[in-house]
């Protein structure tokens, strides 16, 4: 019996770097999903979403000899996106994510309980949906990457490119801020 | 999930991009640019490193170089008169150039990771540990502030002929050369505003007599008032960090 691995995205993007490039369709792949995804809690379903995404894939092909092979792709890709989301955001005028912000400036304890966060994660996916919108933009994407990209604070922390304690001070606060809401328009979430 | 499925980007978008990609429509940039962008970065780090640790030993060095630092010894007007000699526009470059310098770290790693006060203090230990062991091995700016002596410092030579300013008469306190003492009487010699030679010749009449750490030679900063040349029981410090200019025979 003969088994398959999946190419790990690492590997992919090790391959296109060599030469091999329509190897990147299969990156293209796993991430259209989560990215598009991504920038719908990011932005709204009325934003260009599909262009942005669209962007960031050729722009990551573009730059992909700048990717550290070492390092994990999702946290490179998720960081062009994430840069491209807040251009999208800035265009609106509406909202921006402001690069001056006091929790960027000392360090703060953090812990990440894989059991915590798994129980957080399964209550925070039924109602994250609702009342998304109402967080600042800096809780917002902290918390859509832990919760529905399931990724970790050390991930974040790389796409973000912000300090580790920081990130989970946004998780936190927003969270928060989402049970806040909530307890205001009497859901129940337990 | 169905939902999301139909949120994503198209088939059509990606077999698109492949296509280009195909015909080579979409140029990879190569690791070269990429190094050399890398490489570029790290030369400004070091630009800046290097500028705020020439600011910051420069500000140290004028202080004492100018004996400013003895301001303070002669209370409310000494201090005030520090502060008003002290040079706050360098100072305000160098700050800048601190932040400028972890808004560049921060694109590393280990730069973003760390809190942002917690890096501005590491860069400031490193400046500050660096300038004091570069002013401690090495009179790096006694070596300039004598080529601006001689001339051979076009951009930097009025900055540094600067640090052997006297502080301003109008505030009561001099700065000379003790060139006579005769029993209770100081002769001095008060430097001229550019610090480099005495103009205006003075006595001053000590009632406790003269103290036995005054020489003549010594440079010393004054505090009092002076009638008709002569000045009675001032407050006296002496100054042993300022630098003696070249001498008329060291340039030939």
């Amino acid at each position: 019996m003969e088994e398959t691995l999946k190419p790990t995205d690492e590997e992919i993007a090790l391959a296109v770097q060599a030469g091999d490039k329509e190897q990147f369709g299969l990156l293209m792949e796993r991430y259209n999903q989560k990215l598009s995804r991504y920038g719908r809690k990011f932005l709204s379903d009325k934003d260009n979403i599909e262009d942005i995404v669209q962007d960031v894939f050729i722009s990551s092909f573009q730059n992909i000899n700048n990717f550290d092979v070492s390092l994990k792709f999702s946290s490179w890709i998720y960081r062009i996106a994430h840069n491209a989301f807040i251009n999208g955001l800035k265009k609106k005028q509406r909202s921006f994510i402001p690069h001056f912000d006091f929790d960027l400036f000392l360090s703060h304890h953090i812990e990440e309980d894989p059991a915590i966060v798994e129980r957080e994660r399964k209550e925070m996916k039924k109602i994250i949906e609702i009342g998304l919108d109402k967080l600042k933009p800096k809780y917002r994407e902290a918390i859509v990457l832990h919760y529905l990209e399931e990724l970790s604070y050390k991930e974040i922390s790389d796409i973000l490119e912000i300090p580790i304690g920081t990130v989970g001070i946004r998780v936190m606060r927003g969270r928060e801020e989402l049970k806040k809401f909530y307890e205001a328009k009497n859901i129940y979430y337990e | 999930m169905n939902n999301e499925s139909e949120k994503q980007i198209s088939e059509e978008k990606i077999e698109d991009i492949l296509e280009k990609i195909k015909k080579n429509e979409l140029p990879i940039k190569s690791k070269t640019y990429f190094r050399l962008k890398y490489l570029i970065l790290l030369c400004l780090l070091a630009a800046i490193f290097i500028t705020s640790l020439f600011l910051l030993t420069f500000i140290i060095f004028s202080l004492s170089a100018a004996g400013q630092l003895a301001l303070i010894t002669f209370g409310t007007p000494g201090l005030k008169l520090f502060l008003i000699l002290f040079p706050w526009k360098l100072l305000a470059l160098d700050i800048i150039l601190v932040f400028l310098l972890g808004w560049l770290l921060r694109t590393f790693r280990f730069g973003y990771r760390t809190p942002v006060v917690y890096l501005l203090l590491t860069i400031l230990t490193v400046i500050i540990g660096t300038s004091l062991i570069i002013d401690r091995i090495r009179p790096f700016h006694h070596n300039l502030l004598h080529q601006a002596d001689l001339k051979q410092l076009p951009l930097l030579e009025e900055m540094y002929e600067n640090v052997r300013r006297p502080p301003p008469i109008i505030h009561g306190i001099y700065r000379g050369e003790i060139t006579a003492i005769s029993g209770k009487i100081l002769s001095i010699e008060i430097d001229n505003a550019k610090g480099f030679g005495s103009t205006t010749p003075l006595k001053i009449l000590l009632s406790s007599g003269v103290p036995e750490d005054v020489r003549v030679g010594n440079k010393i900063f004054i505090y009092g008032n002076i009638i008709n040349g002569r000045m009675e029981n001032p407050k006296i410090k002496v100054i042993t960090s300022l630098p003696t200019p070249y001498q008329q025979q060291d340039l030939k």
